[in-house]
This record gives structure tokens, C-alpha cells and sequence, in this order.
């Protein structure tokens, strides 16, 4: 029978998830997540300053308030982000045991997501053309309740997204 | 012995491919008209304005019409059904033919509906939901009642047995007084409402008309009525009562005409309704959520209604219909309800959980600024409304905080909250999909945490709890997820 219902596991005996398991993200994903920071903020930087530039050589009046107010939106904007990918990527981790996998991430906002085995659907590795060209992908774990992953564990390691498909894989077929 | 007889009489029926009623050519124009109007709405649209449009559309409805009607007959002739090998399998498709073979073993649940039209031919309509991962449902829309019924008893597994003796005991039974109080005890501000609402729409493209008929009044009635308009707002209130009460009435009446839920060993069979009959039979693993509902209203008159929620699949998530409601139920039937739903309930409290105070702050302040552009901008009468509010929003926010409790036995989790309209929500541990820990930078540095216990159906949130309790409830539920072998859909 189902040993739960014995109601006899003391509490203090429960396997907990420790912090300082938990595995760090490949830092070449650190690289590709500053390098998509850097490209937006340069994306940003052109499409505000260019119309400055083009005021200031016209000289056709005063730059509009707006315009300082849009400026000051996208600076905190990009060091909210910025402080987000530079705290936060030490937070970001993945913790595989034995029947539950766990991700956590967010400086701002801290998730700590855990899906247990035996409640997967089925798993998807995807990759785009950035991630393929630093060698990093994202795995994605499905369990029954809403649509879409209900798991991303993006930034991780391809060979080692696979080993943990094929060990997902093996569970489904033997019950986990 | 007979009774196996019987079963093997009624799959031999469906042994050979056959078609639904001819009357399923109805339900196929009517499907695909509709589809087809949901696709080419802009070109309806239209209509409305391009004159070259509109000089060819007389040719162009009836040539749809012909070309949805053709496609129905086809649709109908191509669409064949039969069990075989234990499994139901389908051939369909208009263009593209499509077998379907789903095992009656994977068969969730089957559902009946009799709709206006279908009880006039003594026709039935058969959906059988398989909520796998493929989350695949077929609806075969036009059976005479008999057979419908044969291939329900094959499809849903029911033995003959069970099928007679389910009939004399329901748990529920609404007659006309009970329904009389469930329409009374609903929200008839907000049907009242949505009916206003409705009546508007219908009158926007009749503005004209309307107009016209105001101007012929003749001005002495005019002169009449601007100066007795005062008398006129008590009676629109009297009349937009009345019309809330009449709706909620109405509504009541068409949903849950002659509700019967009957429990059985392991399903439920909900029958009722007024113009579409229908017949739900959910069976208990597929349960993941139960909610318990209540308005003052409600309580006053000694009842309260269940919420049922069903396991949602991967491809289904986000279908209507997934959630069922049973009304008017005294405690005693939902304690019997919640019993036989979730087997060895533990009903000993171990822990009881209270969000921090923190949360409760957060929402009187989100509440309070509510009525700041009112209080800004409103003059005497805006501030004495945003003082109304204030007073309101900190009663309420108060009340809800002395009710709302997280209660933890050995095996499930129920939330309470609410205050005039008060809910509780029940799942168990072992049925749990994922569970999260979220916190916020601000309630980090006070140890506080968000725990949210993610079911088939839907979450249960639990905020503002001290780290310590957020982690061992998220342990406890993994423990009680990896170590079952309970079949949770």
C-alpha cells in the first residue's frame, strides 16, 4: 500500500533542497545573455539619440519633454534589466535529484520551480540560431495543466540536456 | 452471465462501420457555417460598407450556402463509427480522409447532450473526451437516443448493474423550490447588468428608428416629462431589480433544470438542463480540484455551490467545460461530495498557515489608490466617495484577512478565503503537478514567500508565508507526488 497514508514521516526527515547544490548555468550562456543586452541597448541608444542629433543640427527649437522622459524610461529600463543579468545569473541554477528536477532563477523577482519526474508529459530540447552558435539550449518540461513548457530551463548545456532527456526518458518507460 | 450477454449483444451493434442520423448533416452545415463565418468576418464586415460588396452578395450567400450544404452531405456520408478490437475507431474527413482509433480503455469520460432540436427527432449527441497528452475529443453529434445510450454504456465501461442501481440513489435532486432559491440567491446586479448591457447592443444599430420615435412624441409630453424625471429613478431601479431577479430566475432554470448528481464506485454522473439536456459522467481520478462557492445570499438560505475541476491535457488547456458546477448543496452533501471525490481525506488539521500581515497591507493600499484620481479630481462629492471607499476597502481588507487560512492535514491543502463571497479550494498532495516558491526582492529581506501548488486543473496560491513553512509545504508535497502510485487522472 501506499506508504503515505502510514502518516509516519517526521518532518525534519524530509529531504530539502539546498541552496549551494544547485548547479550554475555554462558561462558562455552568461556571454550570449550580456551580448543580446548589449545589442538592445545599442538598438536603444540609436533610435534616441538619432533624433537629438538631428534636433541639435536643425536647430528647429527645444528637444520636447517627452523625448527626456522616453530617454529616462529606457535608462532605468536597461539598468533594471542590467542588474537583473548581472545579480541575478549567479542565482540561476538547475538542481537535479533523484525524482524531481528544480530550476530557480530572478534577482528581482525568485522563482524556484520544481516538477517532479513522475508527473512529466513529455520533454522538448529546443535551439535557435544564437543558442546554437554558443552551444546552449533550452529544455523544456511539459506536465499536465496548462499549455506550453511549465518548466524552461534555458542556458543549458547540450550534452548535458540530452543525458537528462535519455535519464527522463528511461524513467517514463519503467513508471519513474 | 446475462449480464455479459448483454454487453456482448450491444458492442455487436457497433461492429460494423456506420453512420450518425441523417439529421447530422444539420449539425455539420451549422458547424462549418460557423467556422466559415469565423474565418471571412472581414469580408462580412465588409458588407456593411463597400457598395460593389454588397451588389454580389445575394449570389455569393447562396452559393455558400450550397457549397456548406454539399460539404455537409459529404461529411456525413464520409463520417463512419464502430468499435473494434476494443477500441472505437472513426473514419472522417472531407478532403483528406482521417482514421481515428482511440482504445476504450484511454476513454475518459463520455458526455451526452440532447439540445431543442435533437429531443424533437428523439436524437442524442455523444462526446468522448480522451484528455491523453493528444487531448483529442470526438463528438458524434446524431445518434437516436437508444443507440446513443448503447455505445455510452460500451464507451464509458458501465455495466449493466451499475447503470440501474445508480438511478436510486442521487445525491442530488433540484425540484422547482430549490430552484426557485438558487435563482433568487444569484447575482442579480450582474445579470441585471450584463442584460442592460446586452439591450444596448441589440438597440446601437436601431439608433435611427429610435431617435425618430422620440422626436414624434409631442411636446407637451416632452414639457411632462422633464419635469417629473426625479419619479422616473426609483422606478428604473424597481425595473432594473426586476429585470436581474427575472434573468437570474431564467438562467437558473435553463442550466439546472432537474440537476440530478448521482456518486458512483468511481465516477460522477451529472444530469439536467432545460432546453440541452445533458449528461456528464467525470470519473473521480480526473477530479483534481474542489471548490466550494457561497454568496451572503446563499448562505442565508443554507446552501452553498460546488465547483468541480477536471484534469485539463496539454492540447485541451484553456477548453471551456472543464469546470463543472453543482448548486444548492447543503453541508451534509458536500461533505459526501468531497469524500467520495478525494478517498481517505485525512480531515485532521495538522498546520494552519495565515499570510503575513505585509500582504494584507499591500492590497488595502492597492485598494486605496483605487479612489486617489477620484479624491484629486472629484470636487466635495469625489473626496466624500473616496472617504466611502476607504472605509469599505479597510473593512473589507480586514475581514478577509481574519478569514483567509491555509489548512494542511497529512494528505491535502485547503485555502479559505474571502469575505461576502467566500470560497474554499481543496487538492491533495499526491495529485500535485509542480509546485514554485516565488518571492519578490522586498518580501526576501523579510523571510516571506509565495507557495504556488500547481494542479491538472489549476493552482492553489498560497501567499506571504515565513520561508521556512514555504519550503517544508514544497517538500512535503514532492514527498507525497514521488512516492505515490495513486492514479491521479
Amino acid at each position: 500500500m501506499n506508504p503515505f497514508e502510514n502518516s509516519a514521516l517526521p518532518l525534519d526527515g524530509l529531504p530539502e533542497i539546498e541552496s549551494a547544490s544547485f548547479e550554475m548555468m555554462p558561462a558562455r550562456y552568461r556571454t550570449m545573455r550580456w551580448t543580446v543586452y548589449g545589442f538592445v541597448a545599442l538598438l536603444a541608444l540609436l533610435l534616441l539619440a538619432s533624433p537629438i542629433v538631428w534636433w541639435a543640427f536643425t536647430e528647429e527649437g527645444d528637444v520636447p519633454v517627452v523625448f527626456w522622459i522616453l530617454i529616462a524610461a529606457a535608462a532605468v529600463g536597461l539598468m533594471v534589466w542590467g542588474i537583473e543579468e548581472w545579480k541575478g545569473f549567479k542565482i540561476r541554477g538547475v538542481l537535479v535529484r533523484e525524482h524531481d528536477l528544480t530550476f530557480r532563477s530572478g534577482y528581482w523577482v525568485f522563482e524556484e520551480l520544481t516538477v517532479p519526474f513522475n508527473r512529466i508529459q513529455h520533454s522538448e530540447i529546443s535551439q535557435g540560431p544564437l543558442s546554437r552558435s554558443f552551444q546552449v539550449c533550452t529544455l523544456k518540461l511539459y506536465t499536465a495543466g496548462s499549455s506550453g513548457a511549465n518548466l524552461r530551463v534555458p542556458g543549458m548545456d547540450v550534452e548535458q540536456a540530452k543525458r537528462l532527456r535519455a535519464m527522463l526518458d528511461e524513467r517514463a518507460g519503467r513508471g519513474a | 452471465m446475462n449480464e455479459q450477454a448483454e454487453e456482448h449483444n450491444m458492442s455487436d451493434v457497433f461492429s460494423d462501420p456506420r453512420r450518425q442520423h441523417v439529421l447530422s448533416i444539420v449539425r455539420f452545415f451549422i458547424k462549418n457555417g460557423w467556422t466559415f463565418l469565423r474565418s471571412f468576418w472581414p469580408a462580412f464586415a465588409g458588407l456593411a460598407f463597400n457598395e460593389n460588396i454588397r451588389l454580389y452578395s445575394g449570389a455569393a450567400i447562396v452559393l455558400i450556402v450550397a457549397l456548406l450544404s454539399v460539404a455537409a452531405i459529404i461529411e456525413h456520408w464520409k463520417y463512419t463509427f464502430h468499435i473494434e478490437n476494443a477500441a472505437l475507431v472513426i473514419h472522417r474527413g472531407l478532403i483528406e480522409r482521417e482514421k481515428l482509433v482511440i482504445p476504450i480503455e484511454r476513454i475518459q469520460a463520455v458526455h451526452t447532450e440532447q439540445s431543442w432540436w435533437q429531443r424533437i427527432f428523439g436524437l442524442n449527441g455523444l462526446r468522448v473526451d480522451t484528455a491523453g497528452s493528444s487531448g483529442a475529443e470526438v463528438e458524434i453529434s446524431a445518434l437516436r437516443t437508444e443507440l446513443a445510450d448503447q455505445l455510452r454504456h460500451i464507451l464509458s465501461k458501465e455495466s449493466p448493474k451499475t447503470m440501474r442501481e445508480k438511478e436510486s440513489t442521487p445525491l442530488v435532486h433540484l425540484d422547482w423550490r430549490m430552484l426557485l432559491k438558487i435563482g433568487l440567491t444569484q447575482n442579480h446586479l450582474r445579470n441585471a447588468a450584463i442584460s442592460f448591457g446586452a439591450v444596448l447592443a441589440f438597440m446601437e444599430p436601431f439608433e435611427d428608428v429610435i431617435s425618430a420615435m422620440t422626436d414624434a412624441v409631442s411636446p407637451v409630453w416632452k414639457v411632462l416629462i422633464r419635469a417629473l424625471w426625479v419619479l422616473f429613478i426609483p422606478l428604473s431601479i424597481l425595473l432594473f431589480g426586476m429585470i436581474g431577479v427575472l434573468v437570474s430566475l431564467l438562467g437558473a432554470v435553463i442550466k439546472y433544470h432537474q440537476l440530478q448528481v448521482v456518486i458512483e464506485e468511481s465516477a460522477l454522473e451529472i444530469t439536467g438542463g432545460f432546453f440541452r439536456k445533458f449528461s456528464y459522467r467525470i470519473p473521480l481520478p480526473k477530479i483534481q480540484l474542489f471548490e466550494l462557492r457561497s454568496s451572503v445570499l446563499q448562505r442565508l438560505a443554507g446552501f452553498e455551490s460546488v465547483r468541480i475541476h477536471q484534469a485539463r491535457s496539454q492540447a485541451a488547456a484553456g477548453n471551456a467545460g472543464v469546470n463543472l458546477t453543482i448548486p444548492g448543496l447543503n453541508p451534509t452533501q458536500v461533505l459526501q461530495l468531497e469524500q467520495a471525490i478525494f478517498e481517505a481525506v485525512s480531515p485532521e488539521v495538522l498546520s494552519t498557515l495565515r499570510p503575513h500581515d505585509l500582504y494584507w497591507i499591500k492590497r488595502w493600499i492597492l485598494r486605496l489608490s483605487l479612489a486617489i484620481p477620484l479624491f484629486l479630481i472629484g470636487g466635495i462629492w469625489g473626496a466624500l466617495l473616496a472617504l466611502g471607499w476607504g472605509i469599505w476597502s479597510t473593512w473589507a481588507v480586514w475581514e478577509s484577512r481574519n478569514r483567509f487560512k491555509v489548512c494542511l492535514s497529512t494528505s491535502e491543502c485547503t485555502v479559505w478565503w474571502g469575505w461576502l463571497h467566500r470560497k474554499k479550494k481543496l487538492g491533495v498532495f499526491y495529485k500535485m503537478q509542480r509546485v514554485s516558491i516565488r518571492t519578490n526582492l522586498f518580501l526576501k529581506r523579510k523571510r516571506l514567500s509565495n507557495v504556488i501548488l500547481h494542479t491538472a486543473a489549476g493552482p492553489l496560491f498560497i501567499p506571504c508565508i515565513p520561508d521556512e513553512a514555504a519550503m517544508r509545504l514544497r517538500d512535503w508535497t514532492l514527498k507525497n507526488v514521488e512516492i505515490s502510485s495513486k492514479r491521479w487522472m
